[in-house]
Order: structure tokens, then C-alpha cells, then sequence
């Protein structure tokens, strides 16, 4: 294992295939992984937890145990508190979704997202080197 | 041959007498009150000639017969002008009995005048070379004469002061026209009777004047037209001869015959002035006949040129409207007029001078419209009046039209029609002269009545094209509207379906790709990742059956494999399938088992448990940590199972939508993450081809729903 750099990436993800796929996925980088299931949970763990990046999804639900909805783009919502809030405003926030409509782009970056990335597109490796780049840039 | 001063006077009326039933023959002899107006003229005409041979001529036996003619024609004028007075006073009917009674009374006078009861011959009397030698009897003509000529007279009187407008004044013209006849003719019986001169014969011919006045006029008889025409004609006659006989006389006098050089150089030079001459003359006859004789101050074709222009020079309906009204007012010269035009209703486009609101109330009342429509051609006041017969309505229909002209002081209405349809009506009110429409007036009217009926049908239809444009406007917008609808439909249809496809394709290939590429990847954990891409597989294969399933059943008959099926089983089965999902989102799902055993029905199997299965699983997926129960009962031959939880519910919108295909406005993507948003379109079409039905009820949002599905027992 290699050495913890204390830095600790969220990820928002409510499929459970796929919140283990990128733990596998991340176990060999630097970075320390943090998964939330839903909204309320990511928020908090963004919050708390001195995070310098989130991996988020946008199909997901409010908190545990709601229904998921595709007309409520909780994700967003969520990126939006989170760059409201002093705390939490300046994380960096990778948008990692299936949705590929214009529309969801453009409200993503609209929202202060610095990337898009669709799930199916990328590997699990592609993804840890997407985030690997922002967080060298910062 | 004596000419005397009575004789003449005896020829002049005889001669206009006869001009004038020959001018009213010609001209319109088909109207019953011309016919007997004919028949008075011709028996004074042959009473005058005949008054004319017994003072003129030398010979006995010429003079005789004179006598016995006028005798007759003397005996049948009051009968006929009895029968002229009832017509035009419309009581014909009622008067029937008095007119036969005439008629026979004459016949047997006629037959008396031959005997010597009734006179003797002729003899020579004063200046006159003849005059009659009455018999004993010879008295009762004159009573009888005087006797009927004074009821006919009292008729009119009687009518006179009942009628009004023109009416009135045509018979104020024949009641003293026909008194001064009368009176003067009378005077005729004072030789033979008291042994006086028959001074008052010059009278005679004032009537035929008089009437000739009230014809032109008042349009009396309806023929001054033709009148009118013959001034014109024998005025422009005169012209010319007299300009012949000027210059003929001119060049006898100045160069000694019309053949000299002279006399041609002169005819250049009048030449053009004897055309500037006639036209003006025919300028000046027109203005003078119409002044003295006519109301009408337009000239026929100017009018009809000029509303031409002005009318052609618009396309727009208001302004068509206008032109119509101010050329028909300023002509006819009257304060009142009115234009409807017809469209379901009659609806007033300009109203001058009447009450707008009483007139309107008038044309559209159903009744009024209904006959409107039906008019062929103008209907005038006074003809409804006094010709009712001349239009083809019920006596009803000539009192209800009568009624409701009077009513609104309507005097003509002008009916314009156009392909053999009323498309528009204009109501005239009488003239400020308060003259009768002339026969003149009423062509020139009908004239107007074709032209404008055509602009107002062509601006009618350019409207028509207007509203059809805003109406196909409003079309293609809506259609447009409806195809954004649709386009928005279609994409979040495909927002989700791709999300949807995605998703499991993103677990495959992400765990696919860490299977190999991370080569000290733990054994069990390996196992697990290809396990789940088996999985994630498994659900791509169920969301891609859905989409084509769908696309399938959209339109076409589904294949149904029927078996033998027992229904608690089907849903143990399913319900064991999706213990584990609601396991995972903490629903409680119960299956209460119908105590007495359903009896088994002929279903397809595989797709009555797809329907039922996608019912469920939407349940589920709605109800995070609340309760998903299902039953199953028999109600009469159907099979009832209902499935109810206490999810999230629907609105009403809702509820409305969510068995279409792509559900939607906000229904639409509600669609569960690994659903496709057809599941319940599916179970609907799947349910139905089997004969069965399904219905969803829920009382609001976060208010659970219920879901009833019926299957027939077969």
C-alpha cells in the first residue's frame, strides 16, 4: 500500500457496483477514497472532512432510504450547496455521470463543476487520473 | 266639315286619351289596375271622337252614328273608372257584387240607348251641326252618370284619407283629375236637358293632363319612365328640325339656296356648333325634364361609373360598405339607409340615419332574416302596398312584410345577391322629398345592387382568406407547439434510456477492465467484480428487452402462447424474485394469500408475469422503507389483484399519463434508476391483449398508490 498523502477525494455514488469498482480502483493512488450514498451524506463528509476533491454523481438520492427521481437532479443541487457554503466552496468538483445531454453539461459547469465525465466512457483508471490532474493543478 | 271650338277640344282629348292608354298599354299593361285605367281612357277617347264627328260632320246619317257610338262609350266609362277606383284602393273583393251590378246595368243602358225611349236621332242645336234629341227616358243616363261617378269618387275620398305618402298623392291627382273630368264631361247632358252650352267639355282634357302629372310624378301606373323618355325625344326632335329649318331658311335668305358655295363654307362652321348644340341640348332637356317632372337629379351611367371606381379601389369590407351606402344615399337623396351583410346572421356593416339597434333587431329577428333571404328582387313599400300581387308571397308573409317596413320607415329593400346567393341586403328609408322610387331609380338601384354585390363578396372572401390565414396560423403554431412537446418528449425518453443503458454498461466495463488490468487484484475479489459485470450484464439485457418490447407493442398484435395458469403461483414467484431489491430498499413486501384457491385461468405466462412483475417492481422501486402489498381475489369470472403501497403516489398529471408510452411533462422522469419509464406502458398492452385491464389510483403526492389489475377466468 502505498503512502497516504492525506488527501481525501469524496465520492457520491449510489450504486454499490460501482462505488466498489472505484475503491478498487483508487486503492493504488495516493489519494484517500470517501464514499457517500446520497446527498445529505456527501455533504456532511465534504464538510467535516477537509476533502480537496468530489467525484460526483448526479442520479442520486436526497438521503438514505429516498427514492431516486430522474426529474430531480439531486446531484446538482448537492454541487450547488457545496459551493455556497465557505467551507466547501473552494473543493474542486469532477461531475461523474451517465446523463451526456448539453443541458447537464452546461448546468454542471454553470455550477462551478471543472470537469464532466461520463461513467461508461471512462475506465476506473481514467478516472483516478482525471482527478490526479486537478488536484496537481491545484 | 264645321270646325268649331268644341270640336276641337272634343279631338284633343280623344287624341290624348288615346296616347295615353296606348303608352300605358305598351308599357305595362299586366298590372290589373293599368288594365282598367286602359279601358276608361279608350271609352272617353271613343266618347270624344265620337262627341267630335256629331258637332263636326255635315252628314246625318256619319253623325248618327257617332251618337249611338259615344252614347255606348259615354254609358261604359263610370263602370270602368269604378273598377280602376276599387283596385287602387285595394277592395276589389269586397266590392265585387258592386262592380258586377255596374257592369250589368251598363249593359242594359247600352241596349236602351238604341230606343227611341232614350233618343230620337240627332238634330242640328246652335253652332253645333248636330247635337242628340233625347228621349222620355233619356234622364235616367245622366242620374246613373252622375250616381256612380259620385261613389267612385267618394271611394277615393274614403281611401285617400286612410292612406299616406305616395299613395296619397296618386290619389289626390286621379281624385281631382277625375272630379274636373267628371264635371266637365257632365256638362255635356245641359243641351239636351236644360238647353246650356256644354262649357265644360275643355275640362275634359285637363284630366288626362292632370293624370299624365300624377303618372310621372307619383308614379302612378308605374310607367313614367317611358314619359320621361318621350319628353326627352320629341324635345331633341324639335332641336333638329328647327336647326334644319334655320339653317335652310339662312341660306335661302343670305346665299340663295343650300347648294351655293356660301352656304357650304357656313355648314363647317355650324357643323360643330349644331353639336355642341344637340348636347348641350340633350343636357339641358335632362336637367329640365328632371326638374320639373322627376325627382331623380343623377345621370344613370355617371353613377354607375363612378361607383365602380370608388368601389374597385378597395378590397377591404368596411370601406366597400361605405362606398355602397354614400353612392345609394347621395343618389336615392335620402337620410336613412342601411348595409347588412349576411354571414351565419345578417350583421350591420353601416347604418345611416335609422335606429341602428331597432333596425338590427328587425333584420336578424328569424323570421325577418328568413324572408330577407328569400327576396329575388327589391322589395318596394309602396308596390308590397298597392301591387301585392306582383311579388309571390302569402297574403301572411305581404302583412308581416308590410308591418315590419312600416314599423322601421323602411321604403325599398335591396337584396344583393351573388352565384344565385343573398350575401347582403341594404335597407333604403324614403326620400327627403318624400317621392316615390321611380322605376328609373329602382334599375339604376338594382345596378348597384350587382356591382356592389360582387365587391362585397370578393371582400367578403379576401376576410375569409384573412381568417383562414389566422386560423392556419394558430394551427401550425399549435401543431408546432404540440411537435416541441413531442421533441422534448422524445429527448428525455432518451436522456433516460441512455442513462439507463449506461449505466450497467459503465459497471461491465469498469470491472471488466480491473479483472485485467490490475494484476494483484485479490482471488475473491476478482470472482466478485466479474460476478457483478455478469450482473450489470443481466440488467442491460432487461432494460434493451423493455426498449424493443415497447417499440414492439406499439401498434401491432402481440403473440400470445395461452396455458393453463394458476395465478397465486405466478405471484409467490415474482414476489420471491423481488424479495432481495426490496430487501435493499427496506420495503416490506407482503403477498396475502387468497384463503380460497383462485381458480386457474388461460393466460400467457411469461408476459402476465412480466406485467405483473413490472407493476410490483415500480412499487417497490417508489416505496424506500414503507410497506408493498399485493392481493388476489376472484370476482365473479375475473381474477382481481390489487397492489398498494404507501410510496410516493402521483398527482393527478400523473396519473393521467403514466400508462403512455413516454410518459409526460413531470411524470416523465420519475422513472426509477433501472427502469426505462415503459414498465407499466408494457404490463397495460400485455394485460389487455390477455382481455384484462389495469387502472392506478392514488390520493396525491408522498400519498401511496394502488394499482388494480383484472385478468378474465377463462
Amino acid at each position: 500500500m502505498a503512502s497516504k498523502a492525506g488527501k481525501k477525494i469524496l465520492l457520491v455514488e449510489d450504486e454499490p457496483s460501482l462505488v466498489s469498482m472505484y475503491q478498487a480502483a483508487f486503492r493504488n493512488s495516493t489519494y484517500e477514497l470517501l464514499v457517500a450514498t446520497n446527498a445529505s451524506g456527501g455533504l456532511k463528509l465534504a464538510q467535516e472532512n477537509g476533502v480537496s476533491l468530489v467525484l460526483l454523481d448526479v442520479i442520486i438520492p436526497e438521503a438514505e432510504g429516498k427514492v431516486i427521481e430522474f426529474s430531480k437532479r439531486v446531484g446538482f443541487n448537492l454541487l450547488g450547496r457545496l459551493k455556497k457554503d465557505p467551507k466547501t466552496k473552494n473543493i474542486p468538483v469532477i461531475t461523474l455521470t451517465n446523463l451526456d445531454s448539453p443541458e447537464d453539461r452546461k448546468k454542471a459547469s454553470s455550477l462551478g463543476a471543472v470537469d464532466y465525465l461520463i461513467k461508461a466512457n471512462f475506465l476506473p483508471k481514467e478516472v483516478v487520473e482525471t482527478a490526479k490532474k486537478v488536484l496537481n493543478k491545484k | 266639315m264645321v270646325i268649331s271650338a268644341f270640336g276641337i277640344s272634343s279631338f284633343i282629348t280623344a287624341l290624348l286619351s288615346l296616347t295615353q292608354a296606348l303608352f300605358i298599354f305598351v308599357k305595362n299593361r299586366d298590372l290589373l289596375i293599368n288594365r282598367s285605367w286602359i279601358k276608361a281612357n279608350i271609352a272617353v277617347s271613343v266618347w270624344s271622337f265620337g262627341l267630335f264627328f256629331v258637332v263636326s260632320s255635315n252628314s246625318r246619317q256619319v253623325a248618327e252614328l257617332a251618337q249611338n257610338i259615344l252614347d255606348i262609350s259615354a254609358i261604359a266609362i263610370p263602370v270602368f273608372f269604378l273598377e280602376f277606383v276599387v283596385r287602387l284602393s285595394n277592395k276589389e273583393k269586397k266590392n265585387r257584387l258592386l262592380v258586377r251590378f255596374a257592369y250589368v246595368i251598363t249593359i242594359l243602358l247600352s241596349v236602351f240607348s238604341f230606343s227611341p225611349l232614350f233618343k230620337q236621332g240627332v238634330e242640328p242645336l246652335g253652332s253645333f251641326q248636330f247635337w242628340i234629341n233625347p228621349g222620355s227616358l233619356y234622364i235616367l243616363f245622366p242620374i246613373y252618370f252622375v250616381v256612380l261617378n259620385s261613389v267612385s269618387l267618394l271611394f277615393l275620398l274614403i281611401h285617400y284619407k286612410k292612406s299616406s305618402g305616395v299613395t296619397r298623392q296618386q290619389i289626390k291627382y286621379v281624385m281631382i283629375a277625375s272630379a274636373i273630368g267628371f264635371v266637365g264631361g257632365s256638362t255635356n247632358f245641359l243641351p239636351q236637358i236644360s238647353h246650356l252650352y256644354p262649357f265644360g267639355n275643355f275640362l275634359v282634357t285637363l284630366y288626362i293632363v292632370i293624370i299624365t302629372y300624377a303618372i310621372t310624378k307619383y308614379r302612378l301606373m308605374d310607367i313614367r319612365l317611358v314619359i320621361r323618355k318621350a319628353v326627352f325625344y320629341i324635345g331633341m326632335g324639335i332641336f333638329v328640325v328647327s336647326a334644319y329649318y334655320l339653317v335652310a331658311w339662312s341660306d335661302y335668305t343670305s346665299f340663295g339656296g343650300p347648294f351655293t358655295l356660301g352656304a357650304l363654307l357656313t355648314a363647317i362652321v355650324f357643323a360643330p356648333l349644331f353639336l355642341a348644340g344637340f348636347v348641350f341640348m340633350s343636357k339641358k332637356l335632362k336637367q329640365l325634364s328632371n326638374k320639373y317632372f322627376f325627382a331623380s337629379l343623377y345621370d344613370y351611367q355617371e353613377t354607375l361609373d363612378k361607383f365602380s371606381k370608388d368601389v374597385s379601389s378597395t378590397i377591404n369590407l368596411p370601406e366597400v360598405a361605405n362606398v355602397v351606402v354614400d353612392t345609394v344615399q347621395q343618389t336615392m337623396r335620402m337620410d336613412n339607409v342601411g348595409l347588412f351583410v349576411k354571414n351565419k346572421h345578417y350583421e350591420p356593416m353601416k347604418i345611416i340615419g335609422f335606429n341602428e339597434s331597432n333596425l338590427t333587431r328587425m333584420v336578424t329577428n328569424s323570421r325577418c332574416s328568413d324572408f330577407i333571404s328569400a327576396i329575388k328582387k327589391p322589395l318596394v313599400y309602396d308596390e308590397l302596398v298597392r301591387n301585392a300581387q306582383n311579388y309571390n308571397y302569402s297574403e301572411e308573409d305581404i302583412e308581416y312584410a308590410k308591418e315590419q317596413m312600416k314599423s322601421q320607415d323602411v321604403a325599398v329593400v335591396l337584396p344583393l345577391v351573388s352565384k344565385g346567393e343573398l350575401i347582403s341586403c341594404i335597407i333604403l328609408g324614403k326620400k327627403i322629398s318624400r317621392d316615390a322610387y321611380t322605376q328609373e331609380d329602382m334599375r339604376l338601384l338594382e345596378s348597384l345592387a350587382n356591382h356592389a354585390a360582387i365587391s362585397i363578396e370578393n371582400a367578403r372572401l379576401y376576410n375569409e382568406i384573412q381568417g383562414f390565414n389566422e386560423t392556419l396560423k394558430y394551427k401550425v403554431d399549435d401543431a408546432t407547439k404540440r411537435l416541441r412537446e413531442l421533441l422534448k418528449i422524445k429527448s428525455d425518453f432518451l436522456t433516460v434510456a441512455s442513462h439507463q443503458l449506461r449505466t450497467p454498461t459503465s459497471i461491465v466495463r469498469g470491472m471488466l477492465s480491473l479483472v485485467i488490468e490490475e494484476k494483484d487484484l485479490p482471488n475473491d475479489e476478482r470472482e466478485r467484480f466479474i460476478s457483478q459485470a455478469y450482473e450489470g450484464i443481466n440488467r442491460l439485457e432487461r432494460i434493451i428487452h423493455e426498449l424493443l418490447n415497447a417499440t414492439e407493442l406499439e401498434g401491432k398484435k402481440m403473440r400470445m402462447d395461452f396455458k393453463k395458469v394458476r395465478i397465486e403461483h405466478i405471484i409467490e414467484e415474482i414476489v420471491r424474485g423481488l424479495l432481495p431489491l426490496a430487501d435493499q430498499l427496506k420495503v416490506k413486501l407482503v403477498f396475502d394469500k387468497p384463503v380460497r384457491p383462485i381458480p386457474k385461468t388461460l393466460a400467457d405466462p411469461i408476459k402476465l408475469k412480466e406485467a405483473i412483475t413490472n407493476i410490483i417492481d415500480n412499487a417497490v422501486h417508489y416505496t424506500a422503507g414503507g410497506n408493498v402489498n399485493i392481493s388476489a381475489r376472484r370476482k365473479e369470472n375475473q381474477i382481481v389483484i390489487e397492489v398498494t403501497d404507501n410510496g410516493i403516489g402521483m398527482s393527478k398529471n400523473d396519473l393521467r399519463s403514466i400508462f403512455t408510452k413516454f410518459t409526460r411533462g413531470e411524470g416523465i422522469l420519475q422513472v426509477h434508476p433501472n427502469g426505462t419509464g415503459l414498465g407499466l406502458f408494457i404490463a397495460k398492452k400485455m394485460l389487455e391483449a390477455m382481455g384484462g385491464t389495469i387502472t392506478a389510483e392514488s390520493k396525491g403526492k408522498n400519498k401511496g398508490s394502488k394499482f388494480t389489475l383484472t385478468i378474465p377466468i377463462k
